[in-house]
């Protein structure tokens, strides 16, 4: 497993992507999802995960449905308009973030 | 998803009876997503059927999860209050009514004898407190009424403030120093009932939107 704290700052950016993807998600699905597409390097866990999105919610970037599923109901999430408009400024800044670093941890010397 | 086990109907109202009797007072919302994250867990992870053991385990998830709810709930409701306030400053429609309620609040401070302003400014802050304690729970059912969205509305920090102010002016000399000057009474008195109203307002905003979602959610 990678080193978490590198992820932690993440966490929303993750989340907002993934219900880009996916028109709905319930949380349980979320943590899995993440552990799949990862091949596990990634788990978020429960503690953090609900805070977070709990918050987004807070925040009105996510809207909430509850639907029964088997013999429960069940609570999804998904992105309000501006939650939408969230996803695509934190992935921009998350592409700045992964260029920053890609220049600091592997720069390109001119031979010059 | 694999699942390992499936949850059963008597293991469901045992784990419905278990969080019921342990937080009473959580709403609907968080009841239902801790419920189905607990038995989704369960029957992706537990390699035997031991429902009672699996939630021995889980005590502390369970109970970081209610509380941060009701965290993320009180802060959220305290930064809009505060978002509201300023909003009397930065939002150009409503300045020339701020400075109406400022100039007469100035006036009153200005022109009235001591005790009549004293008597005046515990009023109109004390009423709103009052109100704002009464507001949450007019023309709302019961069951909703325990839920901690409703039960944060109208208390916090935000509203204590006014409230300690009003105490302040009332039982102690403060009061003395603070109408020396009436343009600082006038700040001061000022500053009090504005927030106070600014929790009368997000109350109100907060109030339909948890009667809309209760509706909405569950329909």
């Amino acid at each position: 497993m990678g080193n978490q704290k590198l992820y932690k700052g993440s966490l929303q950016t993750i989340i907002l992507k993934l219900l880009a993807r996916n028109e709905k998600m319930y949380g349980y699905e979320i943590t899995q999802r993440v552990k799949e597409l990862t091949k596990g390097e990634l788990q978020i866990t429960e503690g953090a995960l609900y805070p977070a999105l709990h918050k987004l919610e807070a925040d009105g970037l996510l809207d909430v449905e509850v639907a029964k599923v088997g013999n429960r109901l069940r609570k999804y999430y998904k992105l309000t308009e501006s939650g939408t408009k969230e996803t695509a400024n934190k992935l921009a800044e998350m592409q700045d973030f992964l260029e920053t670093m890609q220049r600091l941890v592997n720069p390109k010397f001119s031979l010059e | 998803m694999e699942r390992k086990n499936e949850i059963t109907e008597k293991q469901l109202i045992f784990l419905e009876e278990f969080l019921s009797k342990k937080y009473p007072n959580i709403s609907d919302e968080t009841r239902i997503e801790l419920i189905d994250h607990l038995v989704s867990d369960f029957e992706t992870t537990s390699e035997n059927e031991n429902l009672s053991q699996y939630l021995s385990n889980e005590l502390e998830f369970t109970k970081k999860f209610v509380l941060n709810k009701v965290k993320i709930i009180e802060s959220n409701y305290t930064k809009n209050v505060w978002q509201e306030y300023f909003s009397f400053f930065t939002t150009i429609k409503r300045i020339p009514i701020t400075a109406f309620v400022f100039f007469i609040i100035y006036v009153l401070s200005k022109n009235m004898n001591d005790t009549f302003v004293i008597l005046t400014f515990f009023i109109s802050v004390f009423g709103i407190y009052g109100y704002s304690l009464y507001l949450p729970t007019k023309n709302l059912s019961k069951k909703l009424r325990k839920t901690p969205q409703v039960q944060t509305l109208g208390k916090g920090i935000t509203m204590g403030i006014p409230y300690i102010m009003s105490l302040v002016v009332i039982f102690s000399e403060i009061k003395i120093i603070l109408l020396e000057s009436k343009v600082f009474f006038s700040l001061y008195w000022f500053f009090a009932f504005s927030l106070g109203v600014s929790v009368i307002i997000v109350t109100q905003k907060e109030k339909k939107i948890i009667e809309n979602n209760y509706k909405h959610l569950l329909n």
